[in-house]
């Protein structure tokens, strides 16, 4: 039965469309054919050529981002057989937000579709979890931790159930605070004796600040994990409240301008958490509880990427009702 | 009066352009990175479902048919 509807979706794959496209290959080579079937289990693309003749190329061959760019387009947005397809298709030339997208759309369209769906957006989970985990090993050899503990926290938040979630949230142990550690050093190397004794007491702050988070990440269950961030979110409180005694006691530019460093750092930390509390609850589709989380991290920093990134994205969820993950 | 009048527009030009963009509208196009590959692109365009001109990585907007392709 489950081969019989797999075989029925093969055949509906972009026989829709009867434009040609032009396909581009890994090696450069471009050429006009038509786009007969796409076979996920061996990623091979059926081809008819401009003179008629059949030809295949596996994902191997094929420039993935230019195929897909071309062909999706003339897949109709209605058609949640052809989207499946086209999900399969985006997920193995590595576009995962597309493929996310698309599954959940043909599910939108046909609810009837998500017992052939669900095992695709399992397939998604896996090769999507072993990319951020290769991506976060290459970010470790290179040295670059910050990009390291991007991909690692990637894992955690997105792919909560996939194993690589759990080497990465035992991986956060050595980067995460490493990280941050280094940019107190970056900033205190710079400070007078003086300052650095007054500003010791925050730093002990900062450092549990991040401890909470990091545990917050590392945490089981949402409701222990919020409860950390919040009490995280107290300690960055209290920080920035020290900052402030410290700055007015001051009147050396110098002095000025190692505090504004600090602030900057205790700010970061404070907008990150932000958003991992608004993606916890968008996750539980509280849209609103999201969005008030982005905008205190935006009254922080009003030029952040992340959260400016996050709002928008909240928005567009919580209008087309897919959910915040949808695809996991 | 003329000195009036570039007074008062002095002070509404800043308000007029302020109300005319969102911080939103300078996100850039992640379409092409790994990270835009993983979490999708909250460009404008791209959320739009239109491809980004200026990103030749950029693979949206391709959720609809484009018009000349529909017959």
């Amino acid at each position: 039965m489950r081969r019989a509807l797999h075989g029925l979706l093969l055949c509906a794959l972009w026989s829709v469309p009867a434009v040609a496209g032009t396909f581009k290959l890994k090696d450069g080579t471009r050429f006009e054919a038509k786009v007969r079937s796409y076979d996920p289990a061996t990623q091979t693309l059926y081809l008819t050529t401009a003179d008629g003749k059949q030809a295949s190329y596996t994902m191997a061959q094929l420039d993935g981002r230019s195929v897909y760019q071309v062909n999706a387009s003339l897949i109709p947005s209605d058609d949640p057989k052809a989207q499946l397809l086209a999900a399969n298709f985006a997920r193995d030339a590595g576009l995962y937000a597309h493929a996310a997208r698309r599954y959940a759309k043909a599910v939108q369209l046909d609810p009837s579709m998500r017992a052939a769906v669900e095992p695709e957006v399992t397939k998604l989970k896996r090769v999507a979890a072993e990319g951020c985990m290769a991506n976060a090993r290459a970010a470790i050899a290179k040295g670059d931790t910050s990009e390291a503990e991007k991909w690692l926290k990637a894992l955690i938040e997105k792919l909560p159930g996939e194993p690589e979630a759990a080497q990465a949230s035992s991986m956060l142990d050595q980067y995460y605070a490493q990280t941050r550690a280094v940019e107190v050093a970056r900033v205190e190397q710079k400070s007078s004796e003086a300052l650095k004794k007054d500003i010791a007491q925050g730093k002990r702050r900062y450092e549990e600040m991040v401890d909470k988070t990091k545990k917050a990440l590392q945490a089981r269950g949402s409701g222990q994990a919020e409860n950390l961030f919040r009490n995280a979110l107290s300690d960055g409180q209290a920080v920035l409240k020290e900052l402030d005694g410290i700055q007015d006691k001051y009147d050396e530019p110098e002095v000025q301008e190692r505090v504004v460093e600090y602030r900057q750092i205790v700010t970061d930390q404070m907008v990150e958490v932000h958003l991992h509390i608004a993606s916890q609850l968008a996750t539980q589709s509280d849209y609103k509880g999201a969005q008030r989380e982005v905008n205190q991290a935006l009254a922080l920093d009003s030029k952040n990427e992340r959260a400016l990134s996050m709002r928008a994205r909240i928005e567009e969820y919580s209008s087309q009702g897919i959910g915040w993950r949808g695809w996991l | 009066m003329r000195l009036q009048i570039l007074f008062v527009a002095a002070l509404l030009l800043p308000l007029s352009t302020a109300c005319k963009s969102t911080p939103s509208e300078d996100l850039p196009c992640v379409c092409g990175t790994p990270m835009g590959d993983l979490e999708g692109c909250t460009h404008p365009l791209c959320l739009a479902g239109r491809n980004n001109p200026d990103n030749p990585d950029c693979v949206c907007g391709t959720l609809e048919i484009p018009a000349a392709k529909k017959e």
